[in-house]
């Protein structure tokens, strides 16, 4: 929970809006690694490992790109959540951009 | 390692490419970076329109994510000069291989799917002609191949080295980046911006060395070509003319793109001089044969911006960082920024070369193409006295001022004491000159030709003599 502050509600939800279309930029670099992919499996290289290895980048980078999609959406989220509470008049909008760390139960708790 | 045959079948062309594509993902994460500064960070990290103590871990969130793109950026781009590198070695070796291959047919020699140079089938002299012109005796087997077969298995055990020294390397740089992870988030993580800060720092240290491999390998490659001239008493050297050594061009090329943000694109593509700069560019790369690998048939015909905006992307890193003693000597840290240091120098390139003929994006603190003044310097002119010691701001904005002339309304009243005067023309004409999508267009004809129009997206223009000495305001239809 936070102090309320100032927020000009209209303003802050279309940056919000905006920040969720990011998104997009993550889709297009993970397309063009594909692409990569592709060029590099037609070389005829037989037993190059590059090969191999720009296939385990694409892979790798596929998770990295739709992690940063998921991420930049979320971001987008928050900030028009951030908004709506404002606009709601909450006396004290939630932090949704505050870090709680995980909690551990029982034996699950870190030694 | 890689192999004979492989190297026989495989196409190199594809790698280049795969790196253009990789330089692609790299493009879409360095724009998204800067678009999602300006349209998302600036206006929250801001505090105009959000406030609160909440704000502040929203700003920790964005910046984490903005380090995000760049370290992404930079080790695509990484990747992308790594597979150009396996691709120029592959190309080399490739190059040097056929060669040798063919030139062992013509000698007599056969080359099996293994890489094994053997002799091939005797020429036998008939009893009855009596005379072996080859061996000199008098009939009998003549043996063609016996002196060169190992003079030839080494030509091809260099050509395959050489591209399994590539591949070994390009895989293994292409492994590190395929395996750093890099921080993302969408809470304030304690720590976190750190850690995203120190991994963007590593992403740029791999963006050097990737720069550097090419030289590497091919400093490899001439020691391994050294010791098969000390290893064989008449080696065959002249298949390898040309393929083999060779970079100096791509540096060269490498540099004077480089000066793109001082010299201006109409200096670079259209003076004679620089035509002339080009077609010995294209005669020094050419001798590395690396043909539509790199598009090198635009350089020939003069299509001097397709080819630049084909290769620029690793041309200038490579020669950038191409110095291997300069690099050894930077250290870790220093490699990194070497690496922030090119990627910054190709960035104001592409800026100037997108901004096109007839005017360019002003780069913040370095000279307009034109004038050869910076904005600053074209904003103090506006200081220098006029007629009556009034400074030529005040005086020529007097002309164009709304409500000074019957037209025209984009500039405003001029209006209060001289103070008051200079304050509001030098703040018109800083409006002009800093904008970042301002245009420098040349006076071509008139009592001020040679000189420069510089004209803001709003039809805001101020003229500059050839001497930099402010003329006149203006409205200009905005070119684009």
């Amino acid at each position: 929970m936070t102090a309320r502050g100032t927020c000009r509600v209209t303003d802050l939800t279309a940056v919000g809006n905006t920040a969720r279309g990011f998104d997009a930029a993550s889709n297009d670099s993970d397309k063009a690694l594909g692409k990569a992919e592709d060029s590099s499996n037609g070389a005829r290289a037989g037993r190059l490992k590059s090969v191999g290895t720009i296939s385990d980048l694409r892979l790798f980078w596929s998770a990295k790109f739709g992690s940063q999609g998921v991420d930049l959406h979320t971001i987008g989220d928050q900030l028009v959540g951030t908004a709506n509470a404002y606009a709601h008049g909450d006396q004290a909008p939630v932090d949704e951009f505050k870090y709680v760390a995980p909690h551990y139960y029982g034996r699950m708790r870190p030694i | 390692m890689t192999d004979f045959k492989t190297l026989r079948a495989l196409d190199p062309k594809s790698f280049m490419d795969a790196a253009q594509h990789m330089n692609a993902a790299s493009d879409k994460q360095n724009t998204a970076r800067g678009d999602y500064a300006t349209q998302v960070a600036v206006p929250v990290e801001g505090g105009d329109i959000w406030s609160d103590d909440a704000q502040p871990d929203a700003v920790t969130v964005l910046n984490i994510m903005d380090l995000a793109f760049d370290t992404s950026s930079t080790l695509m781009a990484s990747a992308a000069v790594t597979t150009t590198t396996l691709a120029i070695e592959l190309h080399a070796a490739k190059g040097a291989l056929d060669k040798v291959v063919s030139d062992a047919v013509d000698k007599g020699l056969e080359v099996h799917d293994d890489g094994k140079v053997v002799e091939g089938p005797k020429f036998t002299v008939p009893q009855s002609h009596g005379y072996n012109p080859y061996s000199g005796s008098i009939a009998g087997a003549v043996d063609l191949g016996a002196p060169l077969v190992e003079e030839y298995q080494g030509l091809v055990d260099l050509a395959v080295q050489r591209a399994t020294d590539a591949d070994d390397a390009c895989s293994k740089l292409l492994q590190q980046i395929a395996y750093t992870d890099v921080p993302m988030a969408t809470t304030a993580e304690p720590g976190l911006l750190a850690t995203a800060q120190w991994v963007n720092d590593q992403a740029y240290q791999t963006y050097g060395q990737a720069s550097q491999l090419l030289l590497q390998l091919q400093n490899q490659a001439n020691t391994n070509l050294q010791k098969y001239k000390n290893a064989h008493e008449n080696p065959v050297l002249g298949i390898l003319k040309g393929l083999w050594e060779g970079l100096t061009g791509i540096w060269n090329a490498a540099m004077t793109i480089a000066s793109l943000p001082v010299m201006g694109v109409e200096a670079l593509c259209g003076s004679d001089s620089a035509k002339q700069w080009f077609s010995q560019l294209g005669d020094g790369l050419s001798k590395m044969n690396l043909g539509d690998l790199i598009d090198l048939d635009d350089l020939k015909n003069g299509r001097y911006g397709e080819f630049i905006g084909q290769n620029l992307w690793w041309l200038l890193p490579v020669g950038k960082l191409g110095d291997l003693g300069k690099a050894a000597d930077a250290g870790a840290k220093g490699l990194a920024d070497l690496g922030r240091g090119a990627r910054q120098t190709l960035a104001d390139v592409r800026a100037t070369l997108h901004a096109g003929v007839g005017g360019r994006a002003p780069i913040p603190g370095k000279p307009w193409t034109g004038t050869g003044k910076t904005s600053q310097q074209l904003v103090d002119a506006g200081t220098a006295q006029g007629k009556g010691g009034v400074p030529r701001s005040v005086q020529e904005m007097d002309k164009h001022a709304t409500g000074q002339r019957g037209s025209g309304d984009k500039f405003p009243p001029l209006k209060g004491g001289p103070a008051q005067k200079l304050e509001t023309a030098q703040q018109q004409l800083g409006q002009i000159m800093t904008n970042p999508r301002t245009r420098e267009v040349p006076i071509v004809g008139g009592k001020f030709k040679g000189g420069y129009y510089y004209i803001a997206p709003d039809g805001r223009g101020v003229a500059y003599d050839a001497a930099g000495n402010l003329q006149y305001f203006g409205e200009f239809t905005y070119p684009g």
